[in-house]
């Protein structure tokens, strides 16, 4: 891993951001707005009396970690895409940069931007609805590692599908954390999805994240059972996510697909 | 030693055999031309040489470095610009540098150096989106020559750009590699380019290399009066 390669790739997408308000618009608003909408449900049901656990720190938790899995995925994806998109991507091929340094820089800088957004989510949280993300307590950090790491190994899995198929494959970038969600159970417990769901959903690190946050926002004790096998499925699905992008990629030298973004 | 040493590369397509053994050996400091009609195997040989695309059967050294086995060292030392490559988007054309610096590990002081030899000082603070398709070519060949390379290959670099803008940049490469030898390959359709820059061209056609010699004895050889109506001569040769 060469620094100053990896460093690069981060100036490069800082470069982006920088001249480009629409991107920061556009990183912030579909976060901000599941904020509000599920901190205004929540805060509906509450001033009814609506008897719920602690809907409010249900559904903001769900929707802050959410958000983190969502950012995650998409910097590193969007990434790459504006590698495609402006055909840049043979000028990197040709370069001496690594695939792994790549993903290391696109990385840092997905990170650099969830300090700044998902921090002004959490604050905006905790000014508009008095929810706090730190009353997670010990849970909070091996929930945001297990998202976090989930994100990424999505967005290898992206990768991979883009590199395989082309711009056809764009959509998954955006798409693939939707078709999670119902599986992940965000704003509910697994036992409401129908039998065969709930079996997908074990199988699911997400799954078992929501749960744990559940039950540490409801006054349980940390699961940390739950947490370690979130954790353990987390890497195996990194390792798996890896292989297939790596698979790709030598896919696309092979058959010469890199013809596509001539 | 050699800059580039390609042994029996071949590569398909599907059904469509773009290149059938092709080797390929230039020496460290040459200027050498490949030349051949469209869809001769050109740019797929280009591909193979960088370790862009891999090849079915043969095998590429560059700078004495294996490829892909040893990519990054050799990729370190070599740069490649074409007209079909595109520029990053949102970037100035100062920013462009400056990232493909630390992607190359050249020295800051360089881009400077490039932008005045090139004389794009006006460029500098705009982007791709507002430069011409000739302004983005001289960027590109100006970021080609960020690491200083010792093997610099060249798919068409001057097909996009005016007699001044192609004159500037052939007095541009001669004068860096009249400073600094380096190894050049280029391909280009514009044969007064290839006259003036290579010591020696080599014909591609149908996926294979058939004529390899120094402009005027392939032309002599070849019975033409220049190296146009060489390539003329060999392209019809290919097509029967």
């Amino acid at each position: 891993m060469n620094a100053r390669r990896i460093r690069a790739v981060f100036r490069r997408h800082w470069y982006v951001i920088r001249h480009s308000p629409d991107e920061v618009f556009d990183i912030l608003y579909w976060a901000f707005l599941d904020l509000l909408l599920w901190g205004l449900l929540a805060t509906f049901l509450q001033r009814r009396q609506i008897d719920l656990p602690v809907p409010v720190g249900l559904l903001l938790g769900g929707a802050l970690l959410w958000a983190l899995l969502w950012r995650t995925q998409m910097g590193i994806s969007t990434a790459f895409l504006h590698e495609v998109w402006s055909r840049n991507l043979i000028s990197l091929l040709a370069s001496p940069i690594r695939p792994g340094e790549y993903i290391a820089g696109a990385i840092l800088w997905t990170i650099a931007q969830l300090a700044v957004g998902w921090t002004a989510m959490a604050v905006v949280a905790w000014t508009l609805f008095r929810f706090g993300i730190f009353s997670l307590g010990p849970a909070l950090v091996p929930c945001l590692a297990v998202i976090m790491i989930f994100g990424v190994a999505m967005s290898l899995a992206v990768l991979g599908l883009i590199v395989r198929f082309g711009h056809r494959a764009n959509v998954l970038a955006w798409g693939i954390g939707g078709m999670l969600m119902p599986l992940s159970a965000v704003y509910y417990p697994v036992t409401v999805l129908p039998g065969w769901a709930q079996a997908v959903a074990q199988g699911l690190p997400l799954a078992r994240v929501f749960e744990a946050m559940r039950e540490v926002i409801a006054g349980g004790p940390v699961p940390w059972d739950r947490l370690g096998m979130a954790l353990a499925l987390d890497l195996a699905y990194l390792v798996a996510a890896a292989m297939f992008a790596r698979a790709m990629f030598a896919t696309l030298r092979r058959r010469g697909y890199v013809t596509r973004y001539v | 030693m050699h800059a580039i040493q390609a042994t029996g590369l071949t590569k398909s397509f599907r059904d469509v055999h773009a290149v059938r053994g092709v080797d390929l050996t230039v020496e460290d400091g040459d200027v050498v031309g490949l030349l051949g009609p469209n869809g001769a195997g050109k740019t797929t040989t280009i591909m193979m040489l960088l370790g862009i695309t891999a090849p079915d059967g043969g095998e590429v050294r560059l700078l004495g470095r294996r490829l892909p086995r040893d990519r990054v060292a050799a990729l370190q030392r070599s740069n490649f610009a074409a007209t079909y490559l595109g520029l990053p988007y949102r970037l100035t054309v100062r920013e462009i540098l400056r990232v493909y610096a630390d992607l190359y590990g050249a020295r800051r002081g360089r881009i400077d150096e490039l932008i005045g030899m090139f004389e794009i000082e006006s460029l500098a603070g705009r982007m791709p989106s507002d430069l011409s398709s000739g302004q983005q070519t001289l960027v590109i060949l100006a970021r080609s020559l960020l690491n200083r390379p010792r093997l610099l290959v060249l798919d068409e670099p001057t097909a996009s750009l005016d007699p001044e803008m192609a004159g500037r940049v052939r007095r541009i490469l001669a004068a860096e590699h009249a400073a600094e030898p380096f190894t050049i390959l280029v391909t280009s359709h514009n044969m007064a380019d290839i006259e003036r820059l290579c010591r020696r061209v080599v014909f591609i056609a149908r996926g294979r290399v058939v004529a390899d010699g120094s402009p005027s004895g392939l032309t002599e050889r070849y019975g033409a009066s220049d190296l146009e109506e060489t390539f003329l001569t060999i392209a019809a040769e290919a097509r029967a």
